[in-house]
């Protein structure tokens, strides 16, 4: 897509799951603006897991870093209870939530708007639609700072 | 972050334990803002470890927030 002067640039990083590799990830976070947990819905429910993603998230990408919860493979044979208990973790925790089917492209578009609107909430101002009736400029980055 | 063409960056990063569908889903997710003709199946012929992997898109505010319209 052609940039201009509505376009947001997203970069999204893809971690490594495996347990191996998680000082990898560690360097990844840093400077994050937001994330993504993902939880096999087809899976038991663990809070363990959810709350070590989430404590990897904010130890090494900072508070700042506005965090989204994702349940996958909602086609598939869902487990009730993970889906309800994941829900609810998210309700807890002040995170969005959102249901997604990578296999029939269901979701998949309006969860990671969802974590970008999410991102867009923590960080005022860098909405393009917002930075415009602000009258936002070059440079100030939308803060509200003006020159004399 | 805000880069030096004005241009509001966001970094996101997507975590979960092994196998849950991370890899899949940014994929899909690529496919379908990149309107490319690439199939789930086609996603899934190469399944493997991700060790860290980075993906870049342009988005105009209407094709990512339009929900929250409604």
């Amino acid at each position: 897509m052609t940039p201009d002067g509505d376009t947001i640039k997203l970069n999204i990083w893809d971690t490594a799951g495996q347990e191996k590799y998680q000082a990898i990830n560690r360097n990844l976070y840093l400077g994050a603006d937001g994330a993504v947990i993902c939880y096999d819905l087809t899976t038991k429910f663990a809070v363990e897991k959810v709350d070590y993603w989430k404590k990897e998230l904010q130890e090494n990408a900072g508070q700042r870093c506005a965090i989204t919860i994702i349940g996958t493979k909602n086609d598939s044979d869902v487990l009730l209870d993970t889906r309800l208990r994941l829900e609810e973790y998210a309700i807890q925790n002040n995170f969005p939530f959102a249901e997604t089917s990578a296999k029939y492209g269901v979701n998949v578009k309006e969860a990671f708007g969802i974590a970008i609107n999410e991102i867009e909430k923590s960080q005022p101002g860098t909405n393009p639609t917002e930075r415009k009736s602000l009258g936002a400029t070059a440079g100030n980055g939308g803060n509200g700072k003006t020159c004399c | 972050m805000v880069d030096k063409n004005d241009k509001p960056t966001f970094k996101l990063i997507v975590t979960g334990d092994s196998g849950v569908g991370k890899s899949c889903l940014i994929q899909v997710y690529s496919a379908i803002v990149n309107h490319t003709k690439e199939t789930f199946a086609d996603i899934i012929e190469n399944p493997g470890a991700t060790v860290g992997k980075f993906f870049h898109f342009w988005l105009r505010p209407l094709t990512y927030n339009t929900f929250n319209r409604l």
